[in-house]
């Protein structure tokens, strides 16, 4: 049987093909902004380029004009020439690096930002689709792989592909025949670069979906460490772990052979280029037909020419992940949210809708190629009716109240309030008239207090008080350990399944919804948390339309009405009373409930 | 504590002594020969073309071109080997780590956070390696700076001697400005962690930012942190606007220097030009390992400091594991006996002299109210935790002496909370004895009542699952849960009330799946519903770490108020009186 470890991770095949045309499609409005500034930087850049290319030629003048024609005044000049050279270069490079630098922290703060506003503006299909691992790397490490390119190795990347083609200009108009001869190893340089950069591509790729795999399955371990405690698997966890190890090891190697290699070749072909220019240099000087200086500052531009491309491996890696980066935020960026307001909503004003649900003919596919998970579902919910859904795992309960957020929109047939279509709707009235409760209780980090808030900002400390105090949990809150204050959260105290889902339901209320959606929670919960929460689900649920995805008996028989649910379909609706007189399937069920081993 | 700390990155790194010496060797040849280098220019210039002998030129030239080739497979020795080190360390680091977090007891897992494990195995220990990797390059770099120094005060003494004096000067800034660059990174990365956590939760969230319509407000938040991490950023960047110009700007100084004085002297006829061309082609070398020197310094440190995190956990003491002389649990019939079992954490008593025996192939509820001390009783038994006084004692051996391996291949248990694998559904099944048939695992979800919704999915046992792959239900991963139990054919069998999140007609199938699992085992059960204590022979009636009452469900349920007060709450029996 196939392991699967760090499934998922596929990235497009080679980060370098087309040099990345879309990558930089979706890096330029990042970096538009602040064009001003990066032009700013260009040109500093450059005017870097060409004072540390004048150097050598104040070298050269040095020598010819001053050593060698016995001129001292001459030799101070060019040597001064040459600091001043020097000291405007550090200026140029100071300001081009602090400009470019500014511009590069914006625009990745801006893409970073701009990614998350982006994802969490997606619809809620694309998260139940994607592992959200994948999504949070989006506007985290592929946004911190593409900071190094933006904010130091592009300035250096240009200035170097600037420093050689200038260099290599002045090596010609100096002395055009030994400049090419110095030059004769750049085609060289040229087809081991390209080879080393198709190479490397595969490569870097290669070691990072390597090194993802190794973390994928030490968070995994780590997560279900007692289960691997329990069942005694450490051995043969450990030998699998060594096998991911190698093999991350394995695909390292090969980066660094490769970075090894190409390093060792420029280094022999800068080599080469430099004994070329000693042999036919030299043998022009002892011609006569060449400069002692000349010679030298070949000499040393060579050196310095070679120096960049020595850099070139390094520069590589970066792109690489950079551009594999690029291309994962660009795949989010163009993914397009599915629910969205219409041009002109119908919105409610400040008050909340009464409270009328209406669903009419409703079928639903999560996906097109997918079966319906609900059919020609007709349901009407009075205003302040509290309904509750009933049926097996998976027969639509969940998809009936995500339809009702608006979390999706139905594939055909209606669904109303209080007469309007939701997809006409106003997002703020649709959202100021319904809560929803998760049955996790999902709570931010946070105090309790900022949890409460969340559904409604600027609410006062009383205020939130109070709803608390009317759903009976106010005396709970203030007995956990800093009461209102108390930080909920991995790093904060531990609350039992039942007390998130108390604080959850406050949060619901802050809003004062019309209508309530509550996916009840079943988990174990202590008799005091239970009562609790039972109590402070009747007092929610009064005087509001509320549809409840029932768990427990006790909510069931207390609902105004009941509605079966199997296969995607209402197969039963009615009173508790009417229900099992009817002797459908909620009789079935009731019955099966009261035959639980329980004296009574 | 940073020496001590120093001393052991030292001794690690050494532990690949023939790939460190190749590597320094290859280092070695490089240094020579880019010494050698500037002085075969050197050569040539004095001996073939200031000499006008054409005929030594080439031969001259070649001894260029060798030097250069031997650097280059100096350096590419250099390389690979420097690199096969520091991959050879970081396998081993974290392989050991890896092994050592696995034996670390339950107490150590609960109070360290994921990610901060994660961070150190990831960040830290890269951090670690690539600073070794670099130590040969380190040492060329400076042995290139002595051996430089000596050759120019062979050549000019007054030249070297400037040369020679900014030297240190340089790498002395280098490592004062890495130094202050390093709090700088370590805020940046707080900020980071932020940005990731505001991430990760509102992911995880998404259903109730968007029921709640606060998706600008989670942006909100986000962008803060983001701006946060932009304004450390730009502190690192105007201490690097610094630096990086400072050291193109001081070796391009110092080559002025050279220039002007030298070419003074050489017009005065103190040195001649060829040595002049050796000092100039030195001097554009001298950036390189300055810099390098100064980076060593701060990434040392941060080396070291990374090292210290790494070692904290490598350090720590597994609080539970096999005693010296430890003997294997003989496989008998599964007879568990609490004797006087008191357990006692953060000073406050969880279980109070307990004392309790369950017969092989009985089985035993545990019911009473949160924090009675339920799943302290479960949890001894896998020896998660060890009791304060008393002990447990399976067929008459006490499990403190036996290895913890044979313990709990002995066992199975479903947790309260299901985790799958990111693996096949089949492998997850096989979790506890990876070697199990085809065939048996299949038995096995039969049994858990598993195997037809297994049967439906995608690729039937071959489905991938957990986080990695397709989502199962709650049930669904319950049943999966006691698949793998029955699978390890334990003697025996540990159920933390693994009922809830189901709905009746599931919750049905599972209870026939547990009555599977239990028969002929000894089985003991955390209860928190009256539907899981009736699963058991007898209950034992828990209230703040003692037992209160012993019995069947039935007459406890009949004979005592509080028992049925506690599964009450949780029960719907009371209610249906009331409703039906």
């Amino acid at each position: 049987m196939r392991s699967a470890y760090g499934m998922g991770m596929k990235y497009s095949a080679d980060p370098f093909r087309k040099l990345g045309k879309r990558e930089i499609k979706t890096l330029m409005p990042f970096l538009r902004p602040y064009r001003k500034p990066a032009i700013g930087a260009a040109v500093l850049v450059v005017t870097t380029t060409a004072l540390k290319l004048s150097g050598p030629v104040f070298l050269q003048r040095a020598i010819d004009l001053g050593i060698k024609a016995n001129d001292r005044s001459s030799l101070t000049l060019n040597g001064i020439m040459f600091v001043i050279a020097a000291v405007s270069a550090f200026f140029t490079l100071r300001f081009s690096t602090l400009l470019m630098g500014s511009v590069g922290q914006r625009a990745l703060k801006d893409m970073r930002v701009g990614a998350f506003r982006h994802l969490v503006g997606l619809s809620l299909g694309f998260f139940e689709r994607e592992r959200s691992g994948k999504l949070v790397a989006r506007v985290t490490t592929d946004v911190e792989a593409v900071e190094r390119l933006v904010t130091e190795d592009l300035i250096r990347l240009v200035t170097e592909i600037l420093f050689l083609f200038g260099a290599a200009v002045l090596l010609l108009v100096l002395d055009l025949r030994l400049g090419l001869a110095a030059l004769s190893v750049v085609p060289l340089m040229a087809i081991g670069t390209f080879i080393f950069r198709r190479a490397a591509g595969r490569a870097y790729q290669e070691l990072r979906e390597r090194v993802a795999r190794v973390l994928t399955f030490l968070h995994e371990t780590l997560q279900g460490v007692s289960v691997v405690q329990a069942f005694s698997r450490e051995t043969a966890n450990s030998a699998r772990f060594d096998s991911v190890n190698d093999d991350w090891a394995e695909a390292k190697f090969g980066t660094q052979r490769l970075e090894a290699s190409y390093f060792s070749l420029m280094e022999i072909l800068g080599g080469l280029g430099t004994a070329a220019v000693l042999v036919y240099g030299g043998s022009r000087f002892i011609r006569g037909d060449l400069e002692i200086g000349t010679l030298t500052s070949f000499i040393v531009y060579l050196a310095l020419f070679f120096e960049p491309v020595h850099h070139m491996s390094e520069r590589f890696a970066t792109l690489a992940s950079a551009l594999a980066g690029l291309s994962r935020i660009a795949h989010l960026l163009e993914e397009t949210p599915q629910i969205l307001e219409v041009a002109k909503p119908v919105d409610f004003g400040g008050s909340a809708a009464s409270g009328l649900i209406e669903l009419k003919g409703v079928e639903f596919k999560y996906r097109p190629e997918l079966h319906p998970a609900l059919h020609d579902v007709t349901l009407t919910v009075q205003p302040g009716e509290t309904l509750a859904l009933v049926g097996p795992t998976g027969a639509g309960k969940s998809t009936i109240v995500k339809l009702m957020a608006r979390f999706y929109d139905v594939t055909a047939g209606s669904l109303r309030m209080d007469g309007v279509d939701v997809k006409n709707l106003a997002f703020s009235s649709l959202r100021s008239s319904v809560a929803l409760v998760p049955q996790e209780g999902f709570l931010f980090a946070g105090t309790v207090r900022d949890n409460v808030r969340f559904a409604k900002p600027g609410a006062s400390d009383s205020e939130i008080e109070n709803i608390c105090r009317e759903l009976g949990i106010d005396e709970f809150i203030r007995s956990l350990p800093d009461g209102y204050d108390t930080q909920v959260s991995e790093r904060g105290a531990r609350l039992a399944a039942g007390q998130k889902q108390l604080i959850a339901l406050a949060r619901a209320l802050a809003s004062n919804p019309s209508i309530i959606l509550l996916d009840e929670a079943t988990s174990s919960l202590d008799s005091a948390t239970e009562a609790r929460l039972d109590s402070a689900f009747r007092r929610a649920l009064k005087g509001r339309t509320s549809v409840v995805i029932a768990h427990r008996l006790s909510t069931v028989i207390g609902a105004d009405r009941i509605a079966v649910v199997d296969h995607g379909r209402v197969v039963e609706n009615g009173s508790h009373a009417e229900l099992v007189e009817h002797g459908g399937r909620y009789a079935a069920l009731y019955k099966s409930w009261l035959a639980t081993p329980i004296p009574a | 504590m940073f020496r001590t700390n120093l001393k052991r990155l030292i001794r690690i790194y050494f532990l690949e002594p023939r790939l460190v010496a190749t590597a320094f060797a290859g280092a070695s040849l490089a240094l020579v020969m880019s010494v050698a280098g500037p002085l075969a220019v050197r050569n040539v210039i004095r001996n073939a073309i200031e000499a006008g002998r054409r005929d030594l030129l080439l031969p001259l030239v070649g001894i260029v071109m060798g030097a250069t080739t031997l650097k280059a497979i100096g350096v590419y020795i250099r390389k690979r080997y420097a690199g096969r080190t520091s991959i050879a360390l970081e396998v081993r680091m974290r392989g050991s780590l890896y092994d050592h977090v696995h034996g670390l007891d339950m107490a150590f897992h609960d109070a360290m956070p994921t990610g901060q494990l994660m961070s150190r195995v990831s960040s830290d220990m890269q951090r670690i390696s690539h600073t070794m990797g670099a130590i040969p390059f380190f040492f060329a770099m400076a042995m290139y700076l002595v051996v430089v120094s000596v050759i120019l005060f062979t050549v000019d003494v007054p030249l070297a001697a400037l040369v020679v004096v900014a030297l240190p000067l340089m790498a002395r800034l280098a490592v004062v400005f890495s130094r202050r660059l390093d709090p700088v990174v370590r805020r940046t990365q707080q900020h980071l962690g932020e940005v990731t956590s505001v991430a990760e939760e509102t992911v995880a969230g998404i259903r109730v930012v968007k029921a709640f319509g606060r998706e600008d407000f989670q942006v909100e938040r986000l962008g803060h942190h983001a701006a946060m991490v932009q304004e450390q950023a730009m502190k690192a960047i105007n201490i690097r606007a610094v630096l990086q110009p400072m050291f193109d700007f001081l070796p391009a100084l110092i080559l002025a220097v050279v220039v002007w004085m030298g070419g003074l002297r050489v017009i005065g006829g103190q040195m001649n030009f060829a040595d002049f061309v050796l000092f100039a082609l030195y001097a554009t070398q001298l950036g390189t390992p300055v810099r390098a020197i100064g980076w060593l310094v701060g990434d040392l440190q941060q080396a070291v400091s990374a090292s210290s995190r790494i070692f904290e956990v490598l350090d720590t003491k597994p609080g539970i594991e096999d005693r010296p002389g430890a003997t294997t649990l003989a496989a008998q019939t599964g007879h568990i006996f609490y004797d006087s079992v008191r357990f006692e954490k953060d000073s406050q008593t969880i279980l109070d002299d307990v004392s309790l025996e369950v017969p092989a192939g009985t089985s035993l509820a545990f019911v009473g109210p949160t924090g009675s001390g339920k799943s302290t009783l479960l949890r001894l038994i896998l020896r998660f935790i060890e009791p304060t006084s008393g002990r447990i004692l399976i067929d008459a051996t006490d499990i403190a002496s036996v290895t913890l391996h044979s313990l709990r291949i002995q066992t199975a248990t479903v947790f309260e909370e299901t985790f799958l694998f990111s693996d096949t559904i089949a492998n997850n099944i096989a979790f506890g004895r990876p070697d199990a048939a085809g065939e048996d695992i299949v038995e096995a979800a039969v049994l858990a009542q598993a195997h037809e919704f297994i049967e439906d999915l995608p690729e039937g046992y071959d489905t991938v699952v957990g986080e990695q792959g397709y989502t199962l239900s709650g049930g669904q991963r319950q049943r999966v849960a006691i698949s793998r139990a029955i699978l390890m054919k334990p003697r025996i069998l540990l159920l933390d009330d693994a009922t809830s999140a189901v709905d009746a007609e599931v919750e049905h199938l599972i209870r026939r799946g547990l009555q599977e699992a239990m028969k002929g085992r000894t089985t003991l059960i955390v209860a928190r519903r009256p539907q899981s204590a009736a699963l058991a022979d007898r209950v034992a009636f828990m209230d703040s770490g003692r037992i209160v009452a012993i019995g069947t469900h039935e007459e406890l349920w009949d004979r005592i108020p509080a028992y049925r007060a506690t599964l009450d709450a949780n029960a719907d029996a009371a209610l249906l009186k009331a409703g039906g």
